[in-house]
């Protein structure tokens, strides 16, 4: 058997620092097992008592399972208890392995590790300078125990102080253990000078370390097992087929949505920041299980094929590959994937929508997201993602989803877009999106929003100048639109034009003009419909929970949709209007005959609402709550339900 | 009233030979005793189990005070292991071997007066004891000064003021004029020799000076010899 405390202590440490730099780098559950069994197995077959050396380590031990269980318990607070202690449990093997590793380092003597290091040309002062630090810890902790104990005998109750004051005992404790330290330097350092340390630039040595095949062999070996270890993690190496993630890859942000009528045509949109093929692939039916071949074989026998058109959202750095199919039968399910013509993404589903009126006694039902916006980005998109993933997984039969506008907070940070879209992939490449901009997606017109989602053009913006660049606050292209689904007509505003900065952009005469084309084209989409259902929806609530705001502009935009909008809206019949933007849910009394919903499904708290403020009288619930809600329309009857954390119904509204 | 140490057996480490094995010792008050020995006999040690700062073995420490009601169990005498560190230190006055570890505070004044506010004297009592220690070891020049500039001696003294005006009725001073020159050393002796007198205090002395020990303590009792 192989000693370990035979190996050159430069061989050992190599050991060390392979497999703990594996332990730290491996995300693998099953991995870090294997590395962790490894290791034990090291230490076993080098002649080390494991039994008597976890016996000294116990505390180390004790610690590192009284943390799984924090966060365990912290990450179940969080949400999910499986994924915690997941977490907790990688967390606790890679502490354990580098415990574990660091006994290889416990077969040999400080000394001999810089001797080590020397002989490989460390600078010998600091090998010195650090032999010397090891061998004064003894005394440091028993001067600083002495000056402890003093402190005491001087007449403080330690047992009886208050955290407070104990810890500036401790303080107290530092100085003349700090001060001695300081001494203790400069008398060690001067008496080194007198006598000649480093007087000669070479030095020879009284033990010479050489090392043997054996260590030459170890040290080769380790590294390179750390690496492929690394590897095969990152999935550079042995990454199988079945690896989804790895498929899907390169094609994580994809959007489905709807640019024309929803019984006849799709609009599939991808993202990125490579340059992509911009194919897209269709086909009718779905293959239902998992299996590359099926789906390849689909889409082999009758696929057509639409090349895709490219928008630039950041000159050479991202971009949105966008292609709408055309010509769909109605009510029937598709197959589709996007790609080069080599290499896919994943392959999506979608239905159109049935004929016109067809539906009303079949119904349909579609999801609404209010704010998802975040306080602290990584933590809350993934709060978001469960969520997300939940309300699609329990709703996956619906239509269509709308979200209402601030699903990032910065405006022109492709990444936010691209965390929503990532988070939010079961849902979004799945079901068509349809969204309004809210003021977070906004600067002075929404410009990297418009670039990245593909809305419908019927709306106002027919009447002016179209710019294909969309950097012109007068386009108002996919700002204001209409689509129909079944026996419902569904409209869609941006509040923001009301905002002082797209006024100031406009000019006053241009943008009263363009208030006048959007309150014409309202009045005159919604007269036109003959759906028997009518919904709205926009960022700002006409009707807030509270005037309470960020700044003055928020009241003046609910009253300017008050004055501008409502109006036309209860004079053609809308039922019911979904928003968002004060970041708590609340339904409203029927306000002349119209229902207001204020969603919010992200994890930002209300700056909005106090408990202490009077409510305004037409609110009729409320709930700080995040929830996502589910509008379902079947012949006569209109029902909204919202759902909470953990899928709990905390709302239910009907309509005949 | 008496000190006891009774059949105390002590070692740093499990595997070794004790460094105080079965030792019993009794200090009357108002006595000073010197404890010699040569280095490694465990003085030291001793001391440190006395004040509580070791833990030892076997055997006990009792301490009986004068006014002491007599216990359940009949004796007078109290167990120093059941005394917190602070009650100790009330009890007995500890000086360290080095100084340097016994001071804490930002400067001279304030470590006198930090035992003196625990003890819960007023402000003026506190100050007025505090000039009366300084001036007496002859560091009142220094009272706003940084205690960790001061020389060795200095520090020495510092210490005995800043123990010594807590007034305890036992002192335990370990090689305390190692660092002290001939006047000042006879100050001490002065000093504790007055305090036997006037407190009635008892007084242990660790030390290698023979001539100190001859002059200014009672009785001697050496450590180690037995063992040897």
């Amino acid at each position: 058997m192989l000693r370990l405390s035979r190996l050159d202590p430069r061989t050992r440490i190599v050991m060390v620092i392979s497999i703990s730099t594996a332990a730290m780098l491996v995300k693998d559950l099953l991995l870090l097992t294997g590395i962790l069994l490894f290791a034990v197995i090291t230490l076993a077959a080098g002649g080390v008592e494991l039994k008597k050396q976890l016996h000294q380590a116990r505390a180390v031990l004790g610690m590192i399972f009284f943390l799984f269980i924090l966060q365990s318990f912290f990450a179940w607070i969080g949400g999910s208890l499986l994924e915690g202690a997941l977490l907790a449990g990688m967390l606790s093997l890679r502490l354990l392995i580098i415990v574990v590793s660091a006994l290889i380092i416990m077969t040999g003597e400080p000394r001999d590790y810089l001797l080590g290091m020397v002989q490989w040309k460390m600078p010998y002062e600091i090998a010195y300078m650090v032999l010397i630090g090891l061998h004064f810890f003894p005394i440091l902790k028993e001067e600083t125990l002495d000056v402890y104990y003093s402190i005491q005998l001087r007449g403080t109750e330690m047992k009886k102080t208050s955290l407070r004051k104990k810890l500036a005992v401790y303080l107290k404790i530092s100085l003349p253990v700090l001060a001695g330290a300081m001494a203790r330097a400069k008398d060690v350092s001067i008496s080194m000078e007198a006598r000649c340390f480093r007087i000669k630039p070479k030095r020879t040595y009284m033990r010479k370390l050489k090392l043997k095949v054996r260590d030459i062999l170890i040290m080769a070996i380790f590294p390179i097992a750390a690496a492929l270890i690394i590897m095969t993690a990152k999935g550079f190496l042995f990454a199988g087929p079945s690896d989804t993630d790895q498929n899907v890859g390169n094609y994580q942000e994809i959007v489905l949505s709807w640019t024309g009528e929803p019984s006849s045509t799709q609009t599939v949109s991808w993202h990125g920041k490579k340059k992509y093929g911009g194919i897209l692939q269709w086909t009718k039916g779905e293959v239902l299980t998992n299996d590359p071949k099926e789906e390849e074989a689909l889409f082999e026998e009758n696929a057509n094929e639409k090349k895709a058109e490219k928008t630039e959202v950041r000159e050479n750095e991202y971009f949105t590959y966008s292609a709408e199919i055309t010509g769909l039968k109605a009510d029937t399910k598709y197959s589709y994937r996007v790609g080069d013509g080599k290499s896919w993404s994943r392959p999506g589903t979608f239905s159109t929508a049935p004929k016109e009126k067809e539906n009303a006694e079949k119904g349909f039902s579609f999801i609404y997201m209010g704010d998802i916006q975040y306080e602290l980005m990584d933590r809350d998109y993934k709060k978001w993602n469960r969520f997300a993933d939940h309300a699609y997984l329990e709703n996956a039969d619906a239509a269509f989803a709308i979200f209402g506008g601030d699903m990032v907070v910065n405006n022109a940070k492709i990444e936010e877009y691209e965390a929503v879209m990532e988070y939010g992939r079961p849902m979004f490449s799945n079901m068509s999106i349809m969204t309004t901009p809210g003021n977070h997606e906004t600067s002075i017109a929404p410009y990297t929003y418009k670039r990245i989602f593909s809305l419908p053009e019927n709306g106002p913006a027919g009447n002016r100048e179209k710019d294909p660049g969309q950097t012109k606050s007068t386009d108002l292209s996919e700002e204001v639109y209409s689509f129909d689904y079944g026996d419902c007509h569904i409209v869609s505003l941006n509040s923001n034009l009301f905002l002082e900065e797209r006024k100031n952009d406009m000019g006053e005469d241009e943008w009263q003009k363009m208030n006048e084309d959007v309150k014409e084209w309202l009045a005159l989409d919604l007269s036109e419909s003959q759906e028997e259902w009518k919904i709205a929806f926009m960022h700002h609530p006409p009707w807030p929970v509270s005037e309470n705001a960020e700044d003055y502009s928020d009241t003046e935009v609910y009253r300017m949709i008050r004055e501008n909008w409502v109006p036309i809206f209860e004079k053609y019949g809308i039922d019911l209007v979904l928003c968002g933007h004060q970041h708590i849910y609340m339904r409203t009394e029927e306000i002349n005959g119209i229902t207001y919903i204020m969603g919010r499904s992200g994890e930002k708290y209300s700056r909005y609402y106090k408990e202490s403020d009077p409510l305004p009288p037409y609110v009729k619930t409320l709930n700080e709550e995040k929830t996502y809600q589910v509008v379902s329309i079947k012949g006569n009857r209109m029902t909204l339900e919202s759902f909470g954390h953990g899928g709990k119904r905390v709302d239910k509204w009907t309509k005949n | 009233m008496s000190l006891t140490v009774s059949n105390v057996t002590f070692s740093y480490n499990k595997k070794e030979k004790p460094v105080l094995k079965d030792f019993s010792a009794e200090f009357p008050s108002g006595r000073i005793t010197a404890l010699t020995g040569e280095n490694g006999c465990g003085k030291t040690t001793l001391a440190k189990l006395i004040m509580g700062i070791l833990k030892p073995y076997e055997g006990r420490i009792m301490l009986a005070e004068e006014g002491q009601e007599r216990k359940e169990d009949g004796s007078r005498e109290t167990d120093l292991s059941v005394l917190s560190l602070a009650e100790k230190g009330r009890k007995i006055g500890y000086v360290m071997q080095n100084p340097a570890r016994q001071i804490f505070s930002t400067s001279v004044s304030e470590e006198i007066r930090y035992g003196l506010k625990n003890m819960g004297l007023n402000e003026d009592e506190t100050n007025s004891r505090a000039t009366e220690f300084l001036r007496y070891f002859d560091i009142e020049k220094y009272a706003d000064t940084f205690p960790f500039f001061l020389s060795q001696g200095e520090k020495q003294r510092l210490v005995l003021a800043s123990v010594l005006a807590m007034e305890p009725a036992w002192l335990i001073l370990d090689e305390p004029t190692a660092s002290l020159d001939i006047k000042r050393k006879t100050l001490l002796g002065n000093y504790l020799t007055k305090i036997r007198k006037d407190k009635n205090c008892g007084i242990i002395v660790i030390t290698h000076d023979r001539e100190f020990a001859k002059k200014y303590t009672d009785r001697e009792i050496r450590m180690g010899d037995r063992d040897a």
